[in-house]
């Protein structure tokens, strides 16, 4: 295994030292260095040129040039050449300065040339290998690193585009919003209005048919004008963010009720069964939530039947727990549903109001670790006509309405659960026929230990 | 009650005549004038052309104006009325379909008096002509 024999560029001015090197070499190691010789620096580059070599061995006194210049330009002509000076005894430090320089090695010149040369010669070759071997890779990483910044910034930019284009849609949907509840609702207004002026100047022309009639179309666009507001605002819920903040739920369901002579006596009953804890929730979102629950609650009644509603809480044992979703449609568990909670929560009896605090309260200190919120079920529970086991998961779906005697759209649940799953929480229903139905729905406590932690939120 | 003459910048002519109607009905006898869009009430309001005759079109006590409007949106017209000296003090109730958040931020920062969505029945349009007659007709005193 002889290997091919280095070729070597030797540039030394001194034809005696040229030889010396030669020679020595050739005895100490045969036939494994070709020679090429250069008594001038303008001689060597005609040799680079003309040849391809594996090592230049430079003198640094040329008749053309000297010193420093002389490897400077010879690693300017050749880049990749590894190259080893031969300096003088006296002045090793030019040598140094070489090696600083990217040169591979140096010699002095006139100690005997035997293994060692042939070795530092040898690995001389192999260092400059490793040397371009680092810079190539080094010069592929900055690439990649290039390219990635290249990249990064071409994400950043498609991800701007694209934001920028789905807040356009976003805004686009908004004037869609806008314009139709102005553009539908506008003949809507006419047709209604209308038709019961109509009626009205019809009272005396005696013809019960014709008043029927009129009373068709009025009724029709008025549930006409209310879908278009319900679905308008479902389309808002829907792509809306809600901000959850703690809700007294007990205040809002009282003010909800305040508020609609129809959800107050002698007509209806609506008993909440307090006290309730504070849920985090969207105060806007729930009083959709409420007031559709208990609009449904007592408007599908037997005919007859004064409607009753029950309101309570009860917390979620272990929420992770089989909940059950409206979507499985499983028949749900009667669990403790009659008992509503005594104590809000938590466990110390609550007479305190939310924005009165009990500070002593162990639960409100500020150095206990928080405990995870529970979730706690809200129910609604009806006299009404009730509604079989396959139907329940069909009614939250929008404009199904499973008794057309009924006035209705067809989009309230459907608003109840977007709205409650935007909050973070769940719908469900438990309903049998004649027997009333029992809605519900979920969502976190928001404080831990109930009502008496009324500065958790402030 | 004064007597002042109410301006009705609508053009929705089904509109005018359920407002005509329902005050009729309510027996507000003020003078209702109307224009259709915001560059005509713009001209009755300045007297100009057609308007120039101040008996035929009486300089109104109060406005009340829809926004999406030809030519120029209630929105130009309210901006136009406040940069008016001898009109900067009309009170101008926006009477719109528009319950837009941005919509009611905007015209009350161009210097609307009131911001009232045109309800959709007949009765609620009814017991919004009395509350308005009440307060604007009855208790609130107007600018000289």
């Amino acid at each position: 295994m002889n290997p091919a024999p280095v070729r070597i560029l030797l540039v030394e001015d001194s034809m005696s030292d040229a030889l010396l090197l030669q020679e020595s070499l050739g005895e100490t190691a045969p036939g494994q260095f070709d020679f090429t010789h250069a008594e001038s620096w303008a001689e060597a580059v005609e040799c680079l040129r003309r040849k391809e070599f594996e090592v230049l061995l430079l003198d640094l006194s040329l008749p053309d040039v000297t010193g420093r210049e002389t490897f400077l330009r010879a690693r300017a002509e050749a880049p990749h050449l590894p190259i080893v000076v031969l300096t003088g005894e006296a002045n090793e430090a030019i040598g140094l300065d070489a090696v600083r320089h990217g040169v591979q090695d140096y010699l002095i010149k006139g100690q005997a040339y035997g293994r060692q040369t042939a070795r530092a010669i040898r690995y001389a070759i192999e260092r400059k290998q490793v040397e371009e071997a680092l810079q190539h890779t080094e010069a592929a990483l900055r690439e990649s690193e290039q390219q990635l910044r290249e990249w990064n910034a071409d994400l950043e930019r498609r991800v701007a585009e694209r934001t920028a284009s789905l807040e356009e849609t976003i805004s686009n949907l908004e004037d869609f919003s806008h314009s139709i509840t102005h553009d539908l609702r506008a003949p809507l207004r006419a047709i209604r209005s209308f038709a019961q002026i109509l009626g009205e100047e019809c009272l005396a022309c005696g013809r019960p048919a014709a008043q029927d009639h009129i009373q068709r179309i009025t009724s029709a666009a008025a549930r006409m004008d209310k879908l278009i507001l319900e679905v308008l605002q479902y389309s808002r819920l829907a792509r809306s963010e809600l901000k959850l903040a703690a809700v007294d739920v007990q205040e809002l369901l009282r003010g909800i009720i305040a508020t609609y002579p129809a959800f107050q006596p002698p007509q209806v009953e609506i008993q909440i069964q307090g006290p309730l804890p504070r849920l985090l929730g969207n105060e806007a979102a729930l009083t959709q939530c409420f007031s559709n629950l208990l609009g449904n609650a007592i408007k599908f009644v037997a005919p007859g039947t004064r409607p009753q509603v029950r309101i309570w809480a009860e917390q979620v044992e272990n929420p992770k727990a089989e909940v059950r979703n409206p979507k499985e449609g499983r028949n749900p568990k009667p669990e403790k549903r009659d008992e509503p909670l005594a104590a809000g929560i938590g466990q110390s009896p609550v007479t305190t109001h939310p924005s009165a605090p009990t500070h002593h309260a162990p639960r409100t200190t500020r150095h206990a670790p928080p405990a995870p919120l529970p979730a706690v079920r809200l129910w609604f529970a009806d006299n009404g006509v009730g509604i079989p086991q396959e139907a329940q998961e069909r009614i939250f779906k929008m404009f199904q309405r499973l008794d057309k005697s009924y006035d209705g759209t067809g989009v309230g649940l459907t608003v109840v659960r977007k709205a409650v799953e935007k909050m973070g929480g769940k719908v469900g229903l438990e309903s049998e026929p004649g027997r009333g139905s029992r809605f519900w729905l979920e969502l976190k406590a928001a404080d831990t230990a109930g009502r008496e932690a009324g500065s958790v939120t402030g | 009650m004064n007597s002042i003459t109410i301006l009705y910048v609508e053009d929705e002519d089904t509109d005018v005549m359920l407002l005509q109607h329902v005050l009729a009905k309510a027996g507000i006898s003020n003078p209702l004038q109307t224009v259709k869009d915001g560059k005509a009430a713009k001209d009755y309001l300045a007297g100009d052309g057609p308007f120039a005759d101040r008996n035929a079109y009486p300089l109104p006590g109060v406005v009340l104006l829809d926004l999406n409007l030809p030519y120029w949106s209630g929105f130009e017209v309210l901006e136009w009325i406040r940069q008016q000296p001898q009109l900067r003090r009309l009170p101008v109730l926006v009477f719109t379909s528009s319950s837009r958040p941005d919509d009611i931020a905007r015209a009350y920062d161009a210097g609307a008096n009131a911001y009232l969505v045109k309800p959709n029945a007949l009765a609620e349009l009814a017991s919004l002509v009395l509350a308005l007659r009440d307060f604007w007709l009855l208790h609130n005193r107007l600018p000289g």
